[in-house]
């Protein structure tokens, strides 16, 4: 076949071209040369940046195969943000309407009364209800990411040439960082315009000047959390779908854990009496973590976020009850508030303690994921 | 050299001809167990055909070469760079065609096979521009848009040649390239191993249990055993018996002329039809023209006709088979 006039291109127009050029010429064209030449071109080290080579071979081939895995739950974080974002405006809205036309009662009634620092309590709110369509996209596209490199023997591919594991296991982290960073920054960052925007008037940049960059920190890292997760699960396996049940597994498992532990210790007085180690314990699974670490950043507390799903703080209303049946209503209405309440943490977990867990949680997987990358499989004997 | 039986190659002028890939008193160990214990060797430049029982430390001579292996004392050197400081700029320069089959999922040819420049550190242009000319080069080129999962084992086979032809490398390392190959996709690839390694500016190093594979394409040969270099040298020159057998075309099979050489020392060791091969004894294989008269001799006594006789030459398997049984 080789030094045949058959065209490098392929193209059925180039072969044309070539064998008219044979015909008219007799001689051999460049375009029907395939002869093997050596290339004699540029070839760079690039000491810092080989992994970014890693890292957009990585997202190419997540945003190439359109992943319904991926696409789906971003589409779905992006209609939250959206709902969360005109709940916060007819919220807002209202409420001022109510102040400017002194009709309080109405928004008493609607039980409408935002808490202080509502812009932070929506994006955390925000933030939390989408960790979970985060986990799923993570899923998706991390799960395979080692594991289907394993099965196909492609490290041997990637090693056999100037790569070292850090940059493979970098660039492959970045790739499933960046595409879930996305889903996180991209919705919260649209949310932030539409608040720069509604509410340049009353003062939102000036009132809050940190808060992107708190917003983007607290977007940041549960994408870092999930990506490091998946890659070290991914990392220690040759079947993607056995990387992603197993990790799943310990996601709902570490998950439900935590969450239980967390309601054992506040049905117990003695644990109770601790708030702090509650909600450290109840913030120790990975979407714990995340949650955690944007309560800090946000500067919002649990009882913030709480009374906010209420729109209120319990105990406060604006009219007095009409009759006995209303007062006795509303009595019920602020005990079963009351009891939610106590269900719940009220605290912000540790900083330190999330840090040292979320450090873990990033570091460890990608130290596993170290030790098990390797260009041979070398048996000790 | 390790062994009294191995001589470097040398050149058509007779220089020594110029390492590729040199190892000094290599010990590579996995665990307690010592594969390659103090392995001295000189690859030379051209077409090497790596040859070894199962276990012989071949594989893993070409994964410590490539730097995936720590040797435990001793030193490397790849194209004049030594294996443990320079393990990238190495792999910058070497191309690697595993036994295995082994691909990035997800990618078509083209993608795949610019990938693999690019990782070598290509401009993403010319990595694309060149795994179009190197898919057309293996072959590939009206299946380069497929997806690699979908290609058959001989389609696999061309495109873990082409990945490792795309950055130009100078020197590459071919393990098993026939494995699995059917006999023509067999004789296609042994076609491209031997075109890409002679008058290219690239050296190869053929690892193989074929022989008839080594045969093909090589020039020269290293023969390890148990870690240890047993046999090396030029194809040609490993092939000769020193004038110790000689082939004898007759006319006719003759059984008189077969007894009339063996009653003068010489022993019948093969016979083809009319092709008789003898070997000789010390005295008879000194020069040409004592085999000759033996051999006229023996044709007069018989009434033989002979058409013709020369000294014989070895196959590789003899070759090998000596040499690991030596």
């Amino acid at each position: 076949m080789r030094g045949s006039s058959r065209s490098r291109t392929g193209t059925p127009a180039a072969a044309v071209t070539a064998a008219a050029a044979d015909h008219a010429g007799g001689s051999q064209s460049a375009i029907t040369d395939v002869s093997y030449r050596n290339y004699e071109g540029e070839l760079h080290l690039r000491p810092y940046f080989r992994w970014w080579t890693v890292t957009v071979a990585t997202i190419r081939a997540n945003v190439n195969r359109k992943k319904l895995g991926y696409w789906v739950p971003a589409a779905l974080i992006l209609v939250i943000y959206f709902f969360m974002g005109i709940l916060h405006y007819l919220t807002q809205n209202v409420r001022d309407q109510m102040s400017m036309t002194g009709a309080g009662m109405m928004g008493g009634m609607l039980g409408l009364e935002a808490p202080v620092n509502q812009y932070a309590v929506t994006f955390y709110q925000s933030l939390s209800a989408t960790l979970f369509l985060l986990f799923i996209a993570a899923l998706t596209i991390g799960s395979g990411s080692i594991a289907a490199d394993n099965r196909a023997n492609a490290l041997l591919v990637y090693f056999a040439r100037p790569i070292t594991r850090f940059d493979y296991l970098f660039g492959k982290w970045m790739g499933i960082f960046l595409l879930l960073a996305a889903l996180t920054v991209v919705p919260a960052l649209l949310m932030y315009a539409f608040f720069a925007v509604t509410y340049y008037d009353v003062g939102f940049l000036s009132e809050n000047p940190w808060l992107i960059l708190r917003l983007l920190a607290a977007t940041l890292i549960p994408a870092a959390l999930q990506a490091s997760l998946v890659l070290g699960f991914s990392a220690w396996s040759k079947a993607p779908r056995l990387a992603a049940a197993v990790y799943a597994g310990f996601y709902f498992l570490l998950g439900n854990l935590t969450v239980q532990g967390g309601r054992m210790m506040l049905a117990s007085e003695s644990a109770r009496a601790r708030p702090q180690t509650v909600a450290v314990v109840s913030n120790m699974a990975v979407d714990g973590v995340a949650s955690g670490m944007a309560l800090h950043l946000l500067d919002v507390t649990p009882r913030q976020v709480a009374t906010s799903f209420e729109g209120r703080e319990p105990g406060r209303r604006n009219r007095p009850p009409r009759n006995a049946e209303e007062r006795a209503r509303r009595e019920r209405r602020e005990q079963r508030f009351q009891e939610r309440l106590d269900r719940t943490t009220t605290e912000r977990p540790d900083l330190a303690a999330m840090l040292l867990i979320g450090g873990a949680m990033i570091l460890l997987p990608l130290a596993a994921a170290h030790a098990k990358v390797r260009a041979v499989e070398v048996i000790r004997g | 050299m390790s062994s009294p039986d191995s001589s470097p190659p040398v050149t058509a002028t007779g220089a020594a001809a110029p390492a590729v890939a040199s190892v000094r008193e290599l010990t590579v160990r996995y665990g307690a167990r010592t594969v390659l214990p103090g392995l001295t060797l000189d690859i030379p430049e051209g077409c090497v055909g790596l040859l070894g029982p199962n276990g012989a430390g071949k594989t893993t001579l070409l994964k410590t070469l490539m730097g995936f292996l720590k040797p435990a004392a001793g030193e490397a050197h790849v194209l004049g760079m030594n294996v443990a400081t320079d393990p990238l700029r190495i792999r910058q320069r070497i191309g690697l065609m595993p036994e295995q089959e082994c691909h990035i999922p997800g990618m078509s040819a083209v993608q795949f096979v610019a990938y693999a420049g690019e990782l070598t550190g290509m401009p993403p242009a010319q990595a694309l521009r060149r795994a179009h000319e190197v898919l057309e080069y293996t072959g590939l080129g009206e299946a380069r848009y497929r997806e690699v999962e979908t290609y058959s084992t001989g389609m696999k086979q061309r495109i873990k040649l082409a990945q490792a032809l795309v950055h130009g490398p100078k020197l590459l390392f071919l393990d098993e390239p026939t494995n699995g190959l059917d006999p023509q996709g067999r004789d296609e690839m042994l076609d491209l191993v031997r075109d890409v390694s002679h008058g290219k500016g690239l050296s190869v190093i053929v690892s193989s249990h074929l022989l008839p594979d080594i045969e093909r394409t090589c020039d020269s040969v290293v023969v390890v055993r148990s870690g240890q270099v047993v046999r090396q040298g030029l194809l040609t020159d490993l092939a000769r018996t020193m004038n110790a057998e000689y082939e004898v075309d007759l006319l006719l099979y003759s059984p008189a002329f077969v007894e009339a050489v063996s009653g003068s020392g010489a022993r019948l060791v093969a016979s083809e039809g009319s092709r008789l091969r003898f070997s000789l004894g010390p005295e008879q294989a000194r020069t040409a023209g004592a085999a000759g008269r033996l051999f006229f001799e023996a044709a007069r006594q018989s009434g033989a006709q002979v058409r013709g006789f020369r000294p014989a030459l070895r196959r590789l398997e003899d070759v090998f088979m000596e040499a690991i049984e030596s």
